[in-house]
């Protein structure tokens, strides 16, 4: 795969992007109202005059909400994974609750944990850990449910522990699933930042495109939002690099 | 080598036991086949050795040491005695009855499929048997890897990904894996069966070598009467479901054989005679068997 091809594959889904972007600032200009839209050249410049305070102060307020949450969340998802895995009882036990977690509305719970925690990170923090450990819980567990039994057999044959069964085994047949949650945990955890720092928040991106908001100011509601969105494929495509690094057998 | 000794078996969901007062003996450096129809309860014969399941009556022993059984002393496991053991939870029982001897497995199994892992190289899934036993030197090691690999013919292919290797040679390092257990008794459960016709006929001439070379005992599970008579030394018929008996036949052939050697009369008489006891079995064969 040279970088050649790659580009080539990209080209259908890069020229839709400019054309939607063509189409977008066409209409925003036709319309000749910013506050409600504003055109993509608006945004951009938006987001160079606010470049001071967005990236030196609301950025890093945010990156540090989603670094703690999804760690949090990684921690939290694996020893639940991994709890399951190994206890049928605490399978029978959490797996109901981790699914029925996911049917509380947390937008509409996060005002509470502004009530718990105040302003402080610790809100943000829990909104993305409620949105964020589930996908890394379930997809883990089902690595761990995706092994196949021979190889359980077999290990057992071969005279192993508990604790080699898991190590060389188990962890090593999961790593797949885990990289592909926290792909889809990543930008999870971005939403999450920012539907906390909506509820209540003295900083932070999410914070700053509501405030630009109650200002009638579309642009400054883009801009941050722009950088949100521009941090999370970074991040993704970060993860995904030190999957490919990582996992080199994922052709089987 | 291996010891049956009025072996009952039943699954749980089933009426009646799949295996039922069985008895057989095999000596140590035999090749021992056994045939049945699928389903018979061929593959469960191999759970029991390899303690994957625990017999609800009698007594196997490996090498005169007792692996599974309780002697008649019913409801030693806590769990009940019959039931599919899940590889992770009981290996504190089985763990404590190994502690005195050494980590050396009673037998290296191979299964159907190679089931090399995917992460590792084909040497490090070499590595897996001596790892788990632990004791041996990152170089002795990659010693013993190498010298198998040489043996199975798989030399310069250690740091493939099994993924790059062919159908018989991923069965090859799969061997080449069963025997660096050290486990003198190697039970085969139709590793050939999932390769195509002209890669079996190699393996089994290959495997004919090996056994020559390494003097091993096999036991070699499939329902190819060819491939058992071709292979073995004598081969053990499952003419019945439930599994009361094994039916011994010796093949008359000597230890060096070729493929034009299952072309003689008698042999062809013989591979008759074998299709023709299995065919009774499978029409004996009740409709729901356990697999």
């Amino acid at each position: 795969m040279s970088s050649g091809n790659a580009n080539r594959a990209n080209l259908p889904a890069a020229i839709l992007v400019f054309a939607f972007l063509m189409v977008w600032q066409m209409a925003a200009m036709g319309m000749k109202a910013a506050y409600i839209l504003p055109s993509p050249i608006q945004v951009v410049q938006k987001l160079w005059v606010l470049r001071k305070p967005l990236f030196t102060a609301h950025l890093p307020a945010t990156i540090s909400v989603v670094a703690i949450g999804l760690i949090i969340s990684i921690v939290l998802g694996m020893a639940l994974a991994i709890l399951m895995d190994a206890s049928p009882i605490a399978e029978k036990a959490l797996y109901p609750l981790v699914i029925a977690s996911q049917t509380i509305p947390t937008t509409a719970l996060a005002p509470l944990f502004v009530l718990w925690f105040g302003y402080t990170i610790w809100s943000k923090v829990l909104v993305t850990v409620l949105i964020t450990f589930f996908p890394i819980t379930i997809t883990v567990f089902d690595g761990f449910r995706s092994i196949r039994t021979e190889m359980k057999d077999l290990m057992f044959c071969m005279g192993a522990d508990t604790r080699q069964m898991f190590f060389k085994l188990k962890l090593p047949a999961v790593l797949p699933f885990f990289f592909s949650a926290l792909k889809m945990a990543v930008p999870l955890s971005v939403i999450g930042a920012a539907i906390g720092e909506w509820l209540g928040a003295q900083s932070g991106l999410g914070y700053f495109s509501r405030r630009m908001m109650t200002q009638l100011d579309g642009a400054g509601v883009f801009a941050p939002i722009l950088l949100l969105s521009v941090a999370a494929m970074l991040m993704t495509a970060v993860v995904s690099v030190i999957e490919k690094r990582v996992i080199s057998w994922r052709n089987e | 080598m291996l010891d049956f000794k009025d072996v009952v078996f039943q699954f749980p969901v089933e009426e009646k036991p799949i295996i039922d007062h069985l008895s057989f003996h095999v000596d140590r450096g035999e090749f021992i086949s056994i045939i049945g129809a699928s389903g018979c309860g061929k593959s469960t014969i191999f759970r029991l050795i390899n303690r994957l399941l625990e017999p609800e009556k009698g007594e196997i022993l490996v090498a005169g040491r007792r692996v599974a059984g309780n002697a008649g002393k019913p409801g030693a496991g806590p769990e009940g005695k019959n039931k599919r053991r899940d590889a992770g939870e009981m290996k504190g029982k089985v763990g404590k009855a190994e502690k005195s001897g050494e980590k050396v497995p009673v037998c290296g199994y191979m299964p159907q499929q190679d089931l090399l892992f995917p992460w590792r190289t084909v040497e490090e899934n070499l590595y897996l048997p001596m790892e788990l036993q632990g004791g041996l030197s990152k170089e002795e090691q990659h010693r013993r890897a190498q010298k198998a690999l040489e043996d199975v013919g798989l030399a310069g292919k250690g740091d493939k990904r099994p993924s790059e290797l062919s159908g018989g040679m991923r069965q090859r390092a799969a061997f080449a894996r069963t025997l660096l257990t050290g486990a003198d008794l190697l039970l085969l459960d139709e590793p050939f069966s999932a390769l195509d016709y002209l890669t079996r006929i190699e393996m089994r001439e290959w495997l004919l070598e090996q056994w020559a070379r390494e003097r091993k005992t096999v036991l070699f599970i499939t329902h190819d009467v060819e491939e058992a008579i071709f292979l073995s030394g004598r081969v053990l018929v499952a003419e019945r479901s439930p599994i009361t008996s094994l039916t011994s036949v010796e093949i008359p052939l000597g230890a060096s054989r070729s493929i034009e050697d299952l072309k003689k009369p008698e042999i062809q008489d013989m591979k008759e005679n074998l299709i023709g006891k299995l065919r009774k079995a499978v029409i004996d064969l009740p409709l729901k068997a356990g697999v």
